[in-house]
């Protein structure tokens, strides 16, 4: 199921030779106080530090590559592409960069124990390790700065395509854009650096992909964050997406090619998205290639799945998927997190988007039960989580937050499912109750619209591990929910005894119908259409 | 006085820049599709009466209604927004009243907004059917542009004033009607089935 690897050498004492229970694994939950620490924990100082940094836009402009740069890199490597498999479409913008070069590094024991971390009693009360930047989430009023849109043959874009726009870079609306929060170059280098040394353990973890995947040290490193180069292929291999592939052949194309449309408001509902996914993207701000493979994926899938067809927000993880792989692997990513475990998706997107209000329901109990005081404060302001957490859940993030942040979700999200967002949501909660005890219902959704803008990705991913989040918390409030909610929670065993009988009435009819020798009786009978169950 | 507004219509016709525009005068060439209600307030003066508008912009696809119906059953007013480019957008305006007549009940003022003006030389939908419909269900009807920041002050203004009207002739119910000083409109009266019109807040006013 592997694609082919020509690049380097695995190292044999890279993986699979130390303690798996070295980050304090219990079933699959974290021990309060022992959170999956990136490498970089042991340097208590960088985080510290990384937050009161000051900025310099400059430096950021400098680092940033041209789009146009990154597609020549793209084109370069295709010739001894390490981990290009059935990609028949080189739109896409990460994963394709030369990888070999990064096989000279040593290996190191990035692996650390983490540091205890200790369970502060009052979450509330904490706002020590602040990933949040404080210039960002001012609650007086934003700038009024108006912007429109240049032609640029070739914008700079930051690492995961975004288009750097030094006249644009705040503001509240308008959607995904690259990071404004300003990171200092001594923290950036080292970043770099960890995301080399990661680079160079993937590759040979990739090359033992099928005798890896399940041990818990693959597990922690998934959590520290898949390096940008190998992610694509990572998030294929977490997905199946070589064995849907596999399985499916030609069915992409098929799609595709198909003469069957989707219905008129599905079409529309697509197309109407199309140019408002990522416009701040460089493979989308335009009508031109990275659009019509969106468009292609989505109208594929709408067809694929005609019970979904299509829901606003699916556009927007698709469109992520396409920054990293080719449009056939896409959208087989796509199938696989709406229709396999662990994530599951489809039930959010759903007519009457019934797992939208379960997700909703589990975020809302969860909150209540790590910070009580806060949930009465928001209780009193007639702030409800719908209003601020609904596109964090059906999108997981994808459609506002910063992609060092989003990307990262996503590694873990893809391999664990669920809980991974409840620890961001949490982790959100947690330190912006200093703030949010402070202020009314109007500054609390603005303070929320602001919230993507001052976010530090990777900080903020080595705090969420820090929550105590439980997998049984989570399952407690799922059942609850099913009890609360019948109807939802048997949908869709309803749905299936109510075709199972159906057909089975069908079958009778006609048995007793040939029985009498009424062959004709056939046709009327299946007229019935199994739809209007 | 608080009064709670929202904005509804089709996907893409430009609820969310009307928001920002008009609240923050901040416009976004690039916006993305909206995914969640999200809210913003401001402060407006109706004669001497000075109101809070809390207006609550919406997901444009109909799947998402069932998460947040709340958000405009207790609506004191609707903004409902077409693109003039886009004739499917103003069938949906339709359903919109219909569906608002249905949760709301009659008491909703709403006003229609033709939005995009600026793109007058790709119109799609003719304006006397617009100012007929807007006519024949009691609603006002405005052109604008978030683009170019025509017309919204306008827009908003008109639904605040029939607010305010409604609201104080609610308070001051007992005394038998109240016209407060400096308010322009009269009363608009809205009925159930959406055929007659008892006020003269209708028709065109562009």
């Amino acid at each position: 199921m592997l694609r082919k690897l020509t690049l380097g050498s695995r190292r044999d004492d890279d993986y699979g030779e130390r303690d798996e229970n070295e980050n304090g694994v219990v079933n699959g939950t974290l021990k309060p106080g022992e959170g999956f620490l990136p490498d970089y924990e042991d340097e208590g100082d960088a985080i510290v530090k990384s937050e009161f940094l000051s900025g310099d836009d400059r430096e950021r402009s400098k680092s940033a590559n041209s789009y146009k740069g990154k597609l020549e890199e793209t084109n370069e490597s295709n010739g001894n592409d390490a981990i290009n498999g059935s990609a028949s479409n080189g739109n896409y913008f990460h994963g394709r960069s030369s990888l070999g070069d990064d096989l000279g590094v040593d290996d190191d024991d990035s692996d650390q124990e983490p540091d205890d971390e200790e369970v502060l009693s009052d979450m509330e009360r904490d706002s020590k390790g602040n990933f949040l930047d404080e210039r960002r989430t001012t609650v007086a009023g934003g700038d009024n700065t108006s912007y429109s849109s240049k032609e640029v043959e070739a914008p700079l874009t930051d690492k995961y395509g975004f288009i750097i726009d030094p006249k644009n870079q705040t503001g509240s609306s308008g959607g995904a854009r690259t990071t404004q929060v300003t990171i200092s170059e001594k923290e950036k280098a080292r970043r770099a650096e960890v995301e080399a040394l990661r680079t160079t353990k993937w590759l040979a973890m990739i090359k033992d992909w099928d005798n890896i995947k399940d041990t818990k040290r693959t597990r922690n490193r998934i959590r520290k964050g898949v390096p940008d180069k190998v992610r694509g292929l990572v998030w294929n291999l977490l997905g199946n997406v070589p064995t849907l592939i596999k399985e499916n052949p030609g069915r992409y194309t098929e799609l595709c090619e198909s003469t069957h449309i989707p219905s008129q408001d599905i079409r529309d509902t697509i197309l109407r998205d199309i140019n408002r996914t990522f416009p701040r993207h460089a493979m989308f701000a335009k009508e031109g290639e990275g659009q019509d493979s969106l468009r292609r994926v989505l109208v594929a899938y709408s067809l694929y799945d005609e019970e979904v067809g299509y829901c606003q927000g699916l556009g927007f993880i698709t469109a992520m998927f396409l920054t990293y792989m080719p449009e056939e692997e896409a959208f087989w990513q796509l199938v696989g997190i709406m229709n396999h475990g662990p994530c599951c998706m489809r039930g959010l997107y759903e007519d009457g988007m019934p797992e939208a209000q379960k997700v909703l329901y589990i975020g809302e109990k969860l909150i209540k039960k790590f910070f009580p005081r806060l949930t009465k404060h928001l209780g009193r302001q007639n702030c409800h989580i719908s209003m601020y957490a609904t596109q964090w859940f059906l999108t997981i993030f994808t459609n506002t937050f910063p992609f060092d942040m989003v990307t990262q979700v996503w590694d873990c999200f893809l391999a664990e499912g669920w809980k991974i967002v409840y620890r961001v949501m949490l982790t959100f909660i947690r330190y912006s109750a200093p703030k949010l005890f402070r202020l009314e219902f109007e500054q609390i959704m603005f303070f929320f619209k602001q919230l993507p803008g001052a976010i530090d990705g990777p900080l903020l991913m080595e705090k969420a591990f820090g929550i105590p989040l439980k997998t049984r918390h989570i399952e407690h409030y799922s059942k609850k929910f099913d009890t609360l909610n019948p109807d939802i929670a048997n949908r869709v065993q309803i749905k299936e005894q109510k075709k199972k009988e159906q057909e089975e009435r069908i079958k009778k009819e006609i048995e007793e119908a040939e029985a009498r020798g009424e062959g004709g009786v056939l046709t009327t009978t299946l007229s019935i259409p199994l739809a209007e169950l | 006085m608080r009064l709670k507004v929202v904005l509804l219509g089709e996907g893409r016709v430009g609820k969310t820049s009307i928001l920002f525009r008009y609240i923050r005068n901040e416009f976004q060439e690039k916006q993305q599709s909206t995914l969640q209600a999200s809210y913003m307030d401001k402060k407006i003066k109706v004669g001497t009466t000075t109101a809070q508008l809390s207006v609550w912009d919406t997901a444009g696809q109909e799947r998402f209604h069932a998460l947040g119906p709340i958000y405009y059953r207790d609506a004191d007013g609707a903004l409902l927004v077409y693109d003039i480019t886009d004739s499917e957008s103003f069938t949906k305006v339709r359903k919109w009243v219909k569906e608002l007549r249905k949760i709301v009940g009659g008491d909703i003022n709403i006003v229609i907004a033709g939005n995009k003006i600026d793109l007058e030389r790709n119109r799609q939908v003719e304006e006397k059917e617009v100012l007929e419909y807007a006519k024949s269900v009691g609603a006002t009807h405005f052109y604008t542009s978030a683009k170019q920041n025509l017309g919204l002050e306008e827009c908003f203004t008109d639904l605040a004033t029939k607010m305010v009207q409604q609201n104080l002739t609610k308070l001051q119910g007992l005394a038998g009607g109240f016209q407060p000083k400096g308010g322009k409109s009269k009363l608009v009266v809205v009925d159930d089935t959406g055929e007659g019109k008892k006020s003269s807040g209708g028709g065109g006013c562009c």
